[in-house]
């Protein structure tokens, strides 16, 4: 028993000794330990420890051909910016600890409530909070201000929901307490172990001899605040780390991109090439370790005077090791520490973007490390209420007898009075009677509203609020309103709350009027229709609310039925006995809370149906284009929604999700076997719409054009002064679309949707046969709605996605219920709106509209891929181009691992020199100007061909890599093939080794800057600034000429070859070389095999050409304004319309 | 306010999307073609009036062949204008091996005394006396390099130490027409910046070391080498040479078998781009008519294909 509970002795602090206090710990260190355990803890990352590794074998002399700095020097480099952020961390989480936990609080002592910090706090303690205090541990009630022992919590720090929640004190204690003292309170109290559920607490409190059954009720939570209450009394239950805020903290996921599981694998492949060319080096080494040469002469006698001490093998090893070194920057310390700069300031450019972000409404990043996953999306999970939908309920229709009234209809009917007979009116009184107290809404006095968990009760409350049947305050056990004036009470004896399962709430009250005990019941139609007593109703009646029904779920409002019921109060109390016993039971034993739901339904039995709401729930700013571009991008977009099937499906239609050229395959059969039939049929059917419409298929090659055309058509429409030159570019046009343009408008094609209900979602994830169906069909479905699931089920069917498909797919939420399924998908992004910022807190991006999800796709996802992946392309590049020479070299020393670079110019080509440039790149640069209109339109599509387009893989990393082999080759040997004799000057004086490595240095850094210039899209006066004079002018000169003081090998060397032409001519040759060969490359890639951004900037610079020629003065604009247009609108439309489905099914096979 | 605004937004938002097009390759790689090809003629020019002449295997040229003895040998030259410079080139002797390129401390090189603990770092493995050669031991050969002999404790630190130092290239040189000596200028042979600065005479140079660090031939050899094969100025002949029978008389101190390799002399004149080198030239001249052609081909794609070529949509 001591294992599954936790016993309080209240007031006896010696008794609990054994529990945590309640301060917070959340920092890692402290002074003494700081420097160890956090070299510690960074060593235990794989590259750290690599890094030591090299710095250690760099040390040795014997195998170091660079000087020990120049490893070291990195990796303390590294560690320092490591430690250092550490420590800030460490010191701002001791801040915060030392904040929180020095708060005051009120403890009960000798009599009286003394001043103590949060920490002292410790389990069996009684302590005070006063009004707008936060709560310092989770307590048990005992007493509050209220006589009722009734108070407000606040409990935005824990769920994110901004309402007013009631909580309640144990009637009985309550009125002891205002007797008693509270140090004549003994007893104890019996709970869970601390755990992590926020909506569950289970406890019995003893007191006096008498059991109390303690629920979630009679518990303050740690981290809420109390409103609209002078003061609560608790006794502490859970302290410090048990309380369950802090069990709730969700851990730091650690997320990664394909980018980075594929750079692990690149690694890998380059240490094997780096360990095969350090093994062939290390053979050389060997073999020709002996001072004498093929023909037995001495050949090294000037390096080896006596006989070598080591033999060949030993030798060998060495030079190994030694090779490794040298060869070591192919694998760079700095591209670690560069790709987190890289992304860091991404994040920052991402966050400063204005379009993001309206006023007020922010858009951050959370997660700083997958913002080039956001360019390869193919599956969109989202979340229907508060994401699609803005979350703002209006009243709008209800159905009470089977008859429709509009809010405008029952605004007029209250409105005059005498047109209403009491019979009459009685039937709307029970209505509203429902509506105003079967709820959990509340009225903040302050701000004079209506607060609630749900928007739909709200909405509802306040709509009968306007007609006239006003809610006024709900205490522990009574219920206050106001009907046309009267005052009516209504005794409060239990509630049966809302859950998911549930899918209804009902509430037990007795009329004070006539003491007649009723049962409000309000839920899912489906539900509550089971229950209904269907033998009292009129037939007529039930058909026509089903009539109702069906058309207010097809306009796309949320519907809720609402029902009653009179008890026999004999009846009741025998219910109302068992159910105390099954609560004391459950109390003990919390695996029996079903028992409890069941002995629920029992009361919820042979309703009397009252009728039906229907609330307009808005959609959220340019929702259906975003879908739209979605769609257009080839990306499938999945609704996961806890509502029917029906309202689901008319939301789709609103957001353009399905639309009526879809196919759509509704699932909602509730066994095993006939949901295994129906998916098999579905597949046959859309197997057999495919071979149709492949007939058709080859039609398609004209489409940019096509939507080049469609967009010519749009601006002329709204822009009339070009709209005469738009006309005659569009005959144009038309003309040589026409031949496709008529065929595919004869075939209809056909996308597909798919519609799963709740009990076929289960077996969807139970059944491995329906799984491997269900598979085999989502790939061509463009839309899929999943209706009636739970938070639970939303992240198992992300997870199956994410799991067989090998797909990339985001979720995007905006409650609570969404949490799981945003971690569980590769990117979370939350949802910034009025369910409270859980989703968003535990979201990678939340911003406040479902709308920037555009923008964060395809601008700021597609950016961040291609210049994350040309960062790290690039990043390889460089370090091929420069460590090869270096292996080339060691043929002509003897394999004697001489390094070719001077240990201070070998440091900085990737710390100093090089570092700038491609992280400006990773930025910065655009490939497309996305504020221009033309382009804007196209971006879905480059979206959707550019995912396809392997910017970071296996070949690109091949292409990349061969191409920084044969630059390196080109480097070095022209150099050395000029340098032959190493006369250079007029004096006939001779240079030596560094004269040779400081030419191909010199030339590698600026191929290396070449090529990002070559490769970069976009310039601004920044870019000029970052590439030339922030970088490589600087540090050429500044560089070479401050190294020139140290000293090093190379001191004083500079003067002797910075005057000299031949240097600067033999750069230019080579860079030169090699920009010709990347310019002529460039250009064939871009005539011969043009991608989709090629496609789309010519395709801007025709509609340039056309606009330019519109401004030309004298155009003959009369006569091009008569010609008509080609096509009538419609056949534009349908013509356009086709086209587009036809791209998206040819994306999805 | 509004005009800093500007500035601001001007400087970051003010955006150019260069697109490599056709046309603009066509007329870049002309441009660069053209200057390439020019700059390659101009090369080859200058390299035609270079003048180098190579003796291979001077010391195979005596008979019998004999070291540490003075030996000559005539040679025909052609004409030859002043500045011309007098290399000695050595084959296979790889002063860039590691072990080679990091035996020597420039602290001593710089006249400063050494501790025995940083000759042993940077000096491995000749670090005594004892560990020269046999004639380093009791000679100190003078900045004009005249030796005079003396003794040397074994144990003492050798200055300057080190493999570079041990195998530093003694040969000499004569040079001379029918009887009439040619003077071969020995000074300033090593730059500027090394003597005087990286190398300066210890403080009691005459007896604590064995070269004079300020020795232009020594400094000239510590320069080490970047290739294997590798020559090093020598001297120079200021005054034009006539065509004829040239005798070249020289010290033949240096043993190529040591390296097995083989020691050659270079005479050579100079141009601005320093000694002959053919690879430069035609290097210039190749790449440049490739831009030509490729520019070329892509000017008659362009005219056959029409105004479309480049701006097709496929």
């Amino acid at each position: 028993m001591q294992q599954e509970s936790r016993k309080i002795i209240i007031n006896r602090r010696d008794l609990n000794i054994l529990f945590p206090s309640n301060a917070i710990k959340t920092s890692k260190y402290n002074v003494l330990n700081f420097f160890p355990k956090a070299i510690l803890l960074q060593f235990m990352r794989i590259a750290n420890i690599y890094f030591l590794v090299t710095a250690v074998l760099q040390s040795i002399p014997l195998i170091s051909p660079l000087a020990p700095f120049s490893a070291i020097s990195p990796l303390v480099f590294v560690l320092a910016v490591s430690l250092f952020r550490e420590m800030l961390e460490d010191y701002r989480k001791h801040r915060n600890d030392d904040m929180i936990n020095e708060q005051v609080a009120l403890l009960y002592n000798n009599y009286v409530f003394q001043k103590i910090q949060w920490k002292e706090i410790r389990v069996g303690d009684i302590v005070q909070v006063l009004e707008d205090f936060t709560i310092p541990a989770d307590l048990c009630i005992i007493r509050t201000s209220d006589e009722n022992g009734q108070c407000f919590l606040e409990t935005s720090n824990l769920d994110g929901e901004r309402n007013l929640k009631t909580k309640y004190a144990i009637t009985e204690i309550q009125e002891q307490m205002t007797l008693k003292k509270f140090s004549d309170l003994t007893g104890e109290l019996q709970c869970d172990k601390p755990n992590n559920r926020i909506h569950k607490f289970q406890g019995m409190l003893s007191v006096d001899l008498k059991q109390f059954p303690i629920s979630n009720n009679n518990i303050l939570l740690r981290g809420t605040t109390i409103k609209n209450t002078k003061w609560v009394v608790g006794l502490v239950v859970y302290t410090g780390h048990d309380c369950k805020i802090i069990k709730n903290q969700g851990k730091l996921r650690y997320k990664t991109t394909h980018i980075e599981r594929a750079l692990n694998i690149i690694v890998i492949v380059i240490l094997i090439l780096q360990a095969g060319a350090c093994i062939a080096l290390a053979f050389f080494t060997a073999y020709n370790y002996n001072p004498l040469n093929f023909e037995g002469k001495p050949q090294f006698i000037y390096i080896y005077p006596e006989k070598e001490k080591n033999g060949p093998v030993v030798t060998g090893v060495i030079s190994y090791f030694s090779n490794f070194l040298l060869l070591n920057s192919m694998v760079p310390i700095s591209l670690i520490i560069s790709l987190e700069t890289l992304k860091y300031l991404q994040t920052t450019w991402m966050e400063f973007d204005e379009q993001m972000q309206n006023e007020n409404q922010p858009f951050r990043v959370l997660n700083t490390m997958i913002h080039e996953e956001l360019g390869k999306i193919e599956y969109v999970f989202t979340d229907k209420t508060g994401t699609l939908t803005s979350n703002n309920m209006e009243f709008r229709q209800c159905c009470i007898k089977g008859i429709a009234y509009s809010d405008q209809d029952l605004r007029e009917i209250f409105q005059c009075d005498n047109i209403l007979n009491d019979l009459e009116l009685e039937k709307y009184i029970n209505f509203f009677l429902c509506i105003i107290i079967c709820h959990n809404v509340i009225v903040d006095e302050k701000l004079n509203e209506f607060q609630g968990s749900s928007p739909d009760e709200v909405a509802l409350v306040k709509a009968a609020y306007e007609h006239g049947f006003k809610f006024l305050k709900k205490t522990n056990n009574s219920i206050f309103i106001k009907v046309r004036e009267q005052l009516l009470v209504y005794e409060y004896i239990c509630e049966f709350e809302f859950s998911s399962d549930r899918k209804r709430m009902s509430i037990v009250v007795k009329d004070m009027q006539t003491e007649q005990l009723l049962l409000f019941c309000k839920g899912a139609d489906n539900i509550i229709w089971r229950r209904l007593d269907m033998k009292k109703h009129q037939e007529q009646e039930l058909r026509m609310t089903q009539v109702n029904l069906k058309k207010y779920s097809k306009d796309g409002l949320r519907t809720l039925c609402l029902s009653y019921k009179q008890i026999d109060e004999i009846q009741f109390q025998d219910w109302q006995k068992q159910y105390r016993a099954i609560q004391n039971e459950v109390a003990i034993d919390p695996e029996t809370t079903n028992k409890l739901r069941e002995h629920e339904s029992i009361l919820e039995h042979e309703l009397l149906l009252l009728g039906i709401t229907a609330l307009e729930d808005k959609l959220q700013e340019d929702v259906p284009e975003v879908i739209k571009s979605l769609h257009d991008a080839g990306i499938k977009v999945w609704m996961l929604t806890g509502d029917k099937m029906e309202t689901a499906e008319n939301i789709g239609y609103l957001c353009h999700l399905i639309d009526h050229s879809t196919k759509c395959f509704r699932v909602n059969q509730e066994d095993q076997e006939s949901i295994l039939m129906r998916f098999k049929k579905i597949n046959r059917s859309i197997l057999t719409y495919e071979k149709i419409t492949k007939k058709t298929n080859k039609v398609k090659k004209n489409q940019q054009f096509q939507q080049q055309l469609q967009w010519l058509r749009e601006q002329s429409s709204i822009n009339s002064q070009i709209r005469s030159v738009h006309k005659m570019k569009i005959n144009q046009m038309s003309i040589k679309s026409d031949t496709s343009d008529n065929r595919s408008q004869k075939e209809i094609k056909r996308t597909f949707a798919l519609i799963v209900e709740g009990d076929s979602i289960y077996y969807l994830l139970h059944s491995k046969q329906i799984q491997e169906e269900f598979l085999k069909i989502i790939p061509k479905c463009r839309t899929v709605i999943c209706c009636r699931s739970t938070p639970n089920q939303k992240a198992e069917i992300v997870g199956l996605i994410k799991k067989n498909l090998k797909t990339i797919t985001l979720a995007i939420g905006d409650g609570g219920n969404d949490v799981s399924m945003i971690q569980e998908s590769h990117i979370g992004v939350g949802i910034l709106g009025k369910e409270g910022n859980q989703a968003a807190m535990n979201s990678d991006y939340f911003f406040c509209q479902f709308k920037h999800l555009w923008r964060l796709l395809f601008v700021h996802g597609r950016w961040n891929l291609y210049r994350t992946s040309y960062f790290v392309n690039y990043f390889f590049f460089k370090n091929i181009l420069f460590t090869f020479q270096q292996f080339y070299f060691a043929f002509f020393n003897a394999f004697s691992s001489q390094s070719f670079y001077e240990d201070g110019y070998l440091l900085n080509f990737n710390t100093l020199i090089t570092a700038v440039a491609p992280v400006y790149y990773g930025v910065f640069d655009q490939d497309l100007d996305v504020q221009d209109e033309y382009i804007k339109s196209q971006l879905p599509r480059v979206y959707g061909e550019f995912k396809y387009h392997k910017l970071f893989g296996r070949r690109a990393f091949a292409k990349w890599y061969v191409s920084g082999l044969l630059c390196s080759g080109l480097v070095f040997f022209v150099t050395k093939q000029i340098y032959l004799i190493q006369v250079n000057s007029e004096s006939g004086r001779v240079d030596g080794l560094w004269q040779l490595s400081i030419s191909c240095y010199w030339s590698s850094v600026f191929i290396v800057f070449m090529v990002i210039i070559s490769d970069s899209n976009q310039f601004t006066w920044i870019t000029f600034l970052s590439y030339g004079p922030l970088s490589i002018l600087a540090f050429f000169p500044i560089f070479t000429l401050a190294w020139n003081e140290f000293q090093s090998e190379t001191k004083h060397y500079a003067y002797d070859w910075l005057g000299n032409a031949k240097f600067f001519i033999v750069v230019i040759l080579i860079v030169g070389t090699v920009f010709i060969f990347k310019r002529v490359i460039n250009i064939w890639q871009q005539l011969e095999y043009p991608t989709v951004i090629d496609k789309v900037r010519k395709e801007k610079e025709e509609m340039n050409n056309v606009m330019e020629q519109s401004q030309q003065p004298g155009s003959s604009r009369q006569e091009l304004s008569d010609l008509e247009f080609p096509m009538s609108i419609e056949n534009q439309i349908q013509g356009v319309y086709n086209l587009q489905h036809n791209m998206g099914q040819q994306r999805d096979m | 306010m509004s005009d800093s605004k500007g500035f601001l937004h001007w400087l970051f938002f003010k955006k150019w999307h260069p697109v490599p097009s056709v046309g603009s390759t066509i007329a870049l790689f002309s441009i660069i073609g053209v200057i390439f090809v020019v700059l390659g003629i101009v090369i080859t020019v200058i390299n035609n009036n270079i003048q180098e002449v190579t003796i291979y295997k001077y010391d195979q040229k005596c008979s019998p062949v004999e070291y540490n003895k003075k030996c000559s040998f005539t040679y025909k030259f052609d004409q030859m204008k002043a500045p011309i410079y007098f290399y000695y080139e050595l084959e296979n002797f790889y002063q860039n091996h590691r072990r080679y390129v990091k035996s020597k401390s420039s602290t001593q090189l710089s006249g400063e005394e050494i501790s025995l603990s940083d000759a042993e770092k940077y000096c491995e493995p000749i670090i005594y006396n004892k560990d020269l050669e046999e004639w380093q031991q009791v000679v100190y050969i003078t900045e004009d390099n005249i030796l005079v002999t003396k003794e040397s404790k074994p144990d003492d630190i050798a200055s300057p130490c080190g493999l570079v130092a041990k195998s530093f290239f003694n040969d000499t040189y004569e040079l001379s027409l029918s009887g009439k000596k040619i003077e071969l200028n020995q000074t300033g042979i090593s730059w500027p910046n090394d003597k005087g600065k990286k190398y300066k005479r210890a403080h009691d140079s005459e007896n604590t070391q064995w070269i004079d660090p300020e020795n232009e031939h020594f400094i000239v050899w510590m320069r080490t080498a970047g290739l294997p094969t590798f020559r090093k100025l020598w001297g120079r002949i200021e005054q034009d040479i006539e065509e004829g029978e040239y005798i070249i008389e020289f010290q033949n101190n240096y043993n190529p078998q040591m390296f097995a390799g083989a020691k050659n002399i270079v005479l050579s004149t100079s141009g601005p781009f320093g000694g002959k080198n053919l690879f430069l030239s035609i290097a210039f001249i190749v790449v440049g008519v490739i831009q030509l052609l490729i520019a070329l081909a892509f000017l008659i794609k362009k005219i056959r294909a029409g105004p479309s070529f480049g701006q097709k949509n496929e």
